[in-house]
């Protein structure tokens, strides 16, 4: 009886479920199973058991991308934040024609094709004609090879991800602070507190929520991090991650591993640490917001 | 206590002038109350008063010293907010204790001066809470704290009741009459609702447009207005203004006829400043004019339109010959609609305004 009731809402999800089933579904559990066999995409695949799991563990390639990774997450993460958020204050500072042009100039790279933006940030980089050793130049500094330094390309890398990324969450912290009611400042006012007090008092705790989807966003986003330092790098699927692979990143070697060396077996496992490693850390961002909401 | 003294003050946005020349003393202690209509320019005034809003001219005073400049948290006021302001994330104590905590009080003094503002409101077991679990009396009693614990020269209340329903702004303007009575401070309270205006006020400021139509206490206010616009706005229900053309000038008394109408009345005033044929205003309020079912000479027939029974008083609503409105505010009496009855008009409450709706007074 219930289920003839409910028959028009399954018929009504029964699309959804049979694309979801089959693009998304299907591809994750079939790849885990391919994670427990050897197979090069040609012969018939071999099991393996957790033999997948272990070569990457012990792989010197999946130590140095673990090590970059942590690096970068560690630095791009708040930075980028950090300078999105100050850029929706300035933004918010300002109100009608001026608000729209930094909201739209912020905005661009967010919009820009990756290969363009990677283009003009080579041209930037570019150790004799690049504009910033240009810059440098004047002011007495040596060259800077920021793309094939290995000491320095992970920061080259950095300044690139936070330029691209920060348009789109500025936009995002730019609603938030948009949404605080004005006499909550005004209060503050009232109560002593100068500009850097209205910040911590007043702004961080009420766009709080905002703030936690930023960093959540961030966080999954830069561990995935691929196709910048892949263009940056001018990589293969046989040659990627830079000069000593100062910019090897997980994905990166993933894709190597099961395009370049055709070990979709190992791709496979490698894509199911990185889901494990970017499921654990969204959940602990969650539960440290539930511990504060409830706390 | 404080005094506070405003001279000259204009606030303009742009080309538009919101407030103009406003002048006005606030005594040591007093409780001012700014009333008037929507967009009267109330609420900016005491924002200027708190250092929200800049001044464009003139100056304001705290205690002798100019404060037009003088940054918000260093004039030695405090406002209560209409939407309470209080910090969500923040305890009632934290909401309290926060201007101290700004100002880097020791942990002890704060904790005794938000205690002490806590048992003065009644708020020692709401210390813990936030603002979201607080019904809205207690966030206002809780804004009204935050004020106390910065011990202010003057408090200053931007419509604080408006957010409540009747029963709770009727017991909280009692406790804020209470409160002003037992801190002795100054207070200065903005409302658009004058029945809060006439209780709670030592000295009434009407405004309209702007400007500052008249400043007195409540009741001088309510029986000699200056003008049509205070007269009307001040007492409920509103005063009768009846359109008429003086027709005669005698001894103390003054006879009028009243528009599209053969009918006179003849009332008590000098006559100075009224000349035959002058048209003019008449203003009377609905408790002074008596209803009978019996006419005499001195009566205009009334048809009744509709009746509000308020319990212990009728309000009865109806038209006069000529076709003024005229509501009747009767004691004891009961009329039902659609009947003629007779109305009597005190001929000693009649106000008299000129054209320009200002008050024509007796001399």
């Amino acid at each position: 009886m219930r289920l003839t009731k409910s028959l028009p809402n399954f018929m009504m999800l029964t699309p959804f479920m049979l694309l979801f089933g089959a693009f998304f579904l299907y591809p994750i559990l079939s790849g885990f199973g391919y994670s427990f066999f050897d197979w090069d995409g040609i012969h018939e695949p071999a099991f393996v058991g957790l033999k997948n799991y272990e070569m990457i563990l012990n792989a010197r390639s999946s130590r140095i991308a673990a090590t970059n990774l942590l690096t970068y997450v560690m630095i791009t993460v708040p930075l980028g934040v950090s300078v999105a958020f100050g850029l929706a204050l300035l933004v918010d500072h300002f109100q009608g024609f001026w608000a729209r042009f930094f909201r739209s100039v912020y905005f661009v790279p967010v919009v820009m094709p990756l290969f363009l933006a990677a283009t003009i940030w080579r041209w930037i980089y570019a150790p004799n004609f690049g504009v910033l050793n240009l810059i440098l130049g004047w002011f007495g500094f040596e060259n800077v090879r920021f793309l094939t330094d290995p000491d320095v390309m992970l920061y080259s890398l950095i300044g690139v991800d936070v330029w691209v990324s920060a348009g789109f969450n500025m936009v995002i912290l730019l609603a938030g602070l948009k949404d605080i009611p004005r006499h909550y400042y005004e209060a503050a006012r009232l109560d002593g507190a100068n500009k850097l007090q209205e910040i911590r008092y007043v702004t961080l705790p009420m766009i709080r929520p905002v703030m936690i989807f930023v960093v959540t966003y961030s966080f999954i986003s830069a561990l995935q991090v691929f196709d910048i330092p892949w263009l940056l790098t001018g990589s293969s699927f046989l040659d990627y991650g830079g000069r000593r692979d100062a910019l090897l990143f997980p994905v990166m070697d993933m894709m190597g591993r099961g395009f370049g060396r055709l070990g979709f077996g190992q791709a496979a496992a490698y894509g199911f640490l990185l889901t494990l490693v970017i499921v654990a850390i969204t959940a602990t961002i969650f539960a440290f917001q539930r511990k504060k909401e409830n706390g | 206590m404080s005094s506070l003294e405003i001279t000259n003050a204009h606030k303009n946005y742009g080309a538009v002038e919101v407030l103009k020349d406003i002048c006005l003393d606030v005594s040591s202690g007093e409780f001012v109350v700014f009333v008037g209509p929507s967009g009267c320019g109330k609420s900016t005034l005491l924002r200027m008063i708190a250092g929200l809003e800049e001044i464009s001219g003139g100056e304001i005073r705290l205690d002798g010293q100019v404060i037009n400049d003088t940054d918000p948290a260093r004039r030695g006021v405090a406002m209560v907010f209409q939407s309470y302001a209080l910090y969500p994330h923040m305890t009632v104590a934290e909401n309290m204790g926060f201007t101290l905590k700004l100002s880097r009080a020791p942990k002890r003094e704060i904790t005794e001066k938000v205690d002490q503002a806590a048992r003065i409101l009644q708020l020692e077991k709401l210390l813990d809470r936030k603002p979201g679990q607080l019904s809205g009396g207690q966030k206002q009693r809780v804004a009204i704290g935050r004020a106390i614990v910065r011990e202010p020269k003057v408090f200053l209340f931007d419509e604080p009741l408006s957010n409540l329903d009747a029963e709770l702004r009727i017991q909280m303007r009692a406790e804020l009459a209470l409160l002003h009575k037992r801190l002795g401070s100054t207070m200065i309270y903005v409302t658009h609702d004058q029945v809060e205006a006439m209780t709670l006020a030592d000295k009434m400021v009407v405004m309209n447009g702007g400007v500052i139509q008249q400043v007195g206490r409540p009741l001088d206010l309510y029986d000699d207005p200056d003008n049509m616009f205070v007269a009307g706005f001040v007492g409920t229900p509103r005063m009768n203004f009846l359109e008429a053309e003086v027709a005669g000038l005698n001894a103390g008394t003054v006879e009028a006829r009243l528009s599209g109408s053969d009918s006179g009345l003849r009332f008590a005033h000098g006559g100075a400043g009224l000349s035959v044929g002058q048209k003019v205003t008449l203003g009377i309020r609905p408790e002074h004019i008596a209803l009978s079912d019996h006419g005499g000479s001195a009566t205009f027939p009334l048809s009744i339109g509709f009746v509000e029974e308020l319990g212990e008083s009728t309000c009865v609503h109806g038209e006069i010959p000529g076709g003024a409105r005229v509501t009747v505010l009767s004691h004891g009496a009961r009329f039902a609609d659609d009947r003629q009855v007779h109305t009597c008009f005190d001929p000693a409450k009649v106000l008299v305004f000129d054209q320009q709706g200002r008050r024509v007074r007796s001399g």
